[in-house]
Parts: C-alpha cells; sequence; structure tokens
C-alpha cells in the first residue's frame, strides 16, 4: 500500500472556502458533544452572533449529533465497552443564504430510508404555524417514539430552522447508505 | 417516602422530589443521552408520590433552558402523570418558568399548556436579577 501525504491544507482550504468554522469526523460520545457544544456557544458568543439564533445553532447541532450517535451504523467500540457512533459533522455560515449551518453525515440501515424520506418530506410541506401543531401531534401521539427516543428530531429541528430540512440519502459500494442533512438557521 | 435529589449536570437538570414539602422541582438543560433511563427514576417516584401522599397541593417549578427533542417527550409524558393525578383528586400548580428573552422556552411553555388544559399551568417570567 502506497503511502499518500495526508492533504491538511486542501482540506483546510476546503473547510474555509465553505466558511465552515467547526468540523468533526469520527466517534461522537455524549462526553464529546457537551465538551464541543460548550466550545461552540462560547465561539458564537465570541462572533457576536445573536442569542436567539445561537441557541438554536446549538439545539440544532445537539440533535444532529444525538442522532448520529443513535442510529449511525458505523459504530467504534472501545475497551471500555462503549460502542460510539461514528459521523462527520460541520458548523458553517453560507453566504449565499446569508445563514448558518449545522451539517452531518452517517451510515444509516437500508430499512430506515423509506421512513426518514416520509418523514422529512412531510415536514418540508409544512409552514411554521402547521409545523407547531403537528409537532406537538406527533409528540402526544407517541407515534414515533422507540427505545432511542421520541422521533422528533426532524420535527424539532425543522422548528428551528428557517428553510426546509436539505438532507440526501447516497447509496454507496458495499451496500452502504449515507444519510446527509444540512439545516440552515 | 425518600427525598429525591440528583445535583445538575451540563446535560441534565437538578431535580428534586420532596414529598414532605410536596414540591417537584426541575432546574437546567436536558438532552441526556438516554433520555427515559435518566428520568425513569424520577417517573417511580412521581407515580409512587401521587399514588401515597395526601391530595393537598403539590407545587411543580420547571425552569428549563433547553431540551432536545425526546425530553419533550419525556416532560409531555410527565405532565400526563401529573393530569391523571388530578383526575384522581390532586391539586397541582405547575410554574412553567422561563427567561423572557428565551423563545423556545416561552413557546414550549404555551404548546404544554394549550395540552394540558386540565392542569393549573402558568407561565412565569424570570425575574431578572
Amino acid at each position: 500500500m502506497g503511502k499518500e501525504k495526508i492533504d491538511l491544507f486542501h482540506i483546510k482550504e476546503f473547510l474555509d472556502s465553505h466558511n465552515i468554522f467547526f468540523s468533526f469526523s469520527g466517534a461522537i460520545s455524549q462526553n464529546l458533544l457537551i465538551d464541543i457544544g460548550e466550545g461552540i456557544e462560547s465561539k458564537l458568543r465570541d462572533m457576536s452572533v445573536e442569542n436567539k439564533i445561537a441557541t438554536n445553532i446549538f439545539a440544532i447541532f445537539t440533535e444532529q449529533m444525538q442522532n448520529v450517535m443513535n442510529y449511525s451504523t458505523n459504530k467504534i467500540a472501545f475497551s471500555s465497552g462503549v460502542c460510539e457512533g461514528t459521523g462527520i459533522g460541520v458548523m458553517g455560515f453560507s453566504e449565499e443564504k446569508c445563514k448558518y449551518f449545522v451539517g452531518s453525515a452517517n451510515f444509516i440501515e437500508k430499512e430506515s430510508v423509506e421512513k426518514i424520506e416520509n418523514k422529512i418530506r412531510k415536514i418540508n410541506s409544512l409552514n411554521r404555524d402547521q409545523l407547531r401543531l403537528y409537532y406537538r401531534e406527533i409528540r402526544k401521539s407517541g407515534r414515533f417514539k422507540h427505545d432511542k427516543g421520541a422521533g422528533l428530531g426532524f420535527l424539532e429541528m425543522a422548528k428551528k430552522s428557517t428553510e426546509p430540512l436539505d438532507y440526501s440519502i447516497v447509496h454507496l459500494e458495499n451496500d452502504k447508505i449515507l444519510f446527509e442533512l444540512f439545516v440552515y438557521i | 417516602m425518600n427525598k429525591f435529589y440528583l445535583e445538575e449536570t451540563k446535560f441534565t437538570p437538578e431535580i428534586t422530589l420532596d414529598a414532605e414539602s410536596k414540591t417537584i422541582e426541575l432546574k437546567g438543560k436536558s438532552y441526556p443521552e438516554n433520555t427515559f433511563d435518566f428520568y425513569e427514576p424520577m417517573i417511580n417516584w412521581l407515580e409512587e408520590y401521587f399514588e401515597t401522599s395526601s391530595k393537598e397541593k403539590t407545587v411543580v417549578n420547571l425552569e428549563i433552558i433547553y431540551f432536545n427533542s425526546s425530553s419533550s417527550k419525556l416532560f409531555f409524558d410527565f405532565f400526563d402523570i401529573l393530569e391523571d393525578a388530578v383526575g384522581s383528586g390532586h391539586e397541582i400548580e405547575i410554574n412553567w418558568i422561563y427567561d423572557e428573552d428565551n423563545e423556545n422556552a416561552e413557546e414550549a411553555g404555551e404548546d404544554y399548556q394549550d395540552d394540558f388544559q386540565d392542569l393549573n399551568f402558568n407561565l412565569v417570567v424570570k425575574e431578572q436579577d
């Protein structure tokens, strides 16, 4: 196997060109989420981001990272016995849309594809008021509740976002399926 | 019943459940890794409390600065328990306390209030220090 130099410069260049000020790739744990979250909160404050927006960014980041933790099919087991889901998370600012974004990606089960697509399509068809009502309806019914959570994550993010959820499902080789999500604030 | 107390952590609220003073208080953030597991002891305590305690007023103070979507469902289930208790004759006063500029908390409080119209549910803007 040839040794390829890891081109950090180009990775950084790519991140910078997309105004990504935070990125993480690897195993996501609750502890990491907390530490990163705190770091981000104070960074956003340094950047003078309006409180309400900073709070929503933090909330959306938390939802996405916890989704990666719970649903990523690519898990790493540590000697402590803890298994952590792996994925990638980014946070940045879109000059084009003049909005902040939080993005993430992780491998998912084939069985989840249809469910996810249906959920997000439905959510994206609703306006803000309808979203709020639909959220309450789903929460009350417990329709999406399962052992890992309430199934309200996408709805929660949509409520705090100023745009439809921007997602894609990519079928890769080896039957691997990647779920990507961008949420704009 | 024994008093139930959990110290606040970065991702879970301070929880005080006191059968003697008949107060239930949650204060802080809520985004544990496994919401149902974390709150299970509290839920169990509450169910026993409402079965065994007198029906005189219980005060519930909730000051949740931020909570994830799983917690949102958990709190809904929590209010369900309170509503059942009111149905069996308990008097309960609920105070949903939030900062003036915390729109998410305000909206969440309004939604819960709307969903649980049988509860004495008060939206309380926190006094500025």
